[in-house]
């Protein structure tokens, strides 16, 4: 398989703003859709509450870096999947901060994600 | 002598929320900080419910508020950062669960 056929997937599993994993995701995401690099989103566990809408980050004096997943489509990273039991066991209802997000149960999320040649987790 | 709880972390990533309720004394006083205030809406919450009176459960506001968590003041009060310092100040003892 030569290097240009390789497919990431990031993991997002930590919540936006306790600590850095999430921030630092989207800048990896960012870079690999600079270089037109195929990318593709995957947020499970607390990793879900980086998606949620209407989150207000200037309350606690932070800058709100959610903004950027507005841009994701600009890289055209237009693969975005949330799991929908990590949804479920946190009460959330699949209400976005963007459009193009995909829920998938259990065994979807686990089967799309494990197509990709190189995951990483953050 | 009652002690203050500051919970730091969500209860769906850690068990610390979990370590704190198995603790926890009836006159003690428990504040959702942080990530901690994704414990409004994990099942646990319900026992914290049941040990604590609802005056001595209490939420930070702006971290709730920065991470869209809508706060029913039937089930936690709401704590402004001033006066989380003048409760941590008052207080003889807490623990920090992080």
């Amino acid at each position: 398989m030569s290097q240009t056929d390789k497919s990431v997937a990031i993991i997002n599993a930590c919540a936006p703003f306790s600590q850095a994993n999430a921030k630092d995701s989207l800048d990896v995401a960012l870079i690999f859709g600079s270089y037109e690099q195929t990318v593709s989103l995957y947020f499970q566990a607390d990793g879900v509450y980086q998606l949620i809408a209407e989150q207000q980050p200037e309350s606690i004096q932070q800058k709100d870096f959610l903004k950027t997943f507005a841009a994701l489509e600009f890289y055209d990273i237009d693969n975005i999947y949330i799991c929908k039991n990590s949804l479920e066991q946190r009460n959330l209802p699949a209400k976005f901060c963007i459009d193009n997000v995909q829920v998938l149960d259990r065994d979807e999320f686990g089967m799309s994600l494990l197509q990709h040649q190189t995951i990483l987790r953050f | 002598m009652s002690t203050l709880h500051l919970v730091r972390t969500s209860a769906f990533q850690t068990n610390d929320f979990e370590q704190c309720l198995n603790v926890i004394q009836s006159n003690d006083t428990i504040v959702l900080l942080d990530d901690g205030c994704y414990n409004l809406n994990h099942d646990l919450w319900q026992q914290a419910l049941d040990k604590i009176v609802i005056s001595a459960l209490y939420i930070v506001a702006a971290h709730a508020q920065a991470r869209a968590i809508s706060v029913d003041d039937r089930e936690v009060s709401s704590l402004s950062l001033e006066a989380l310092m003048s409760l941590i100040c008052e207080t003889e003892k807490s623990v920090t669960w992080q």
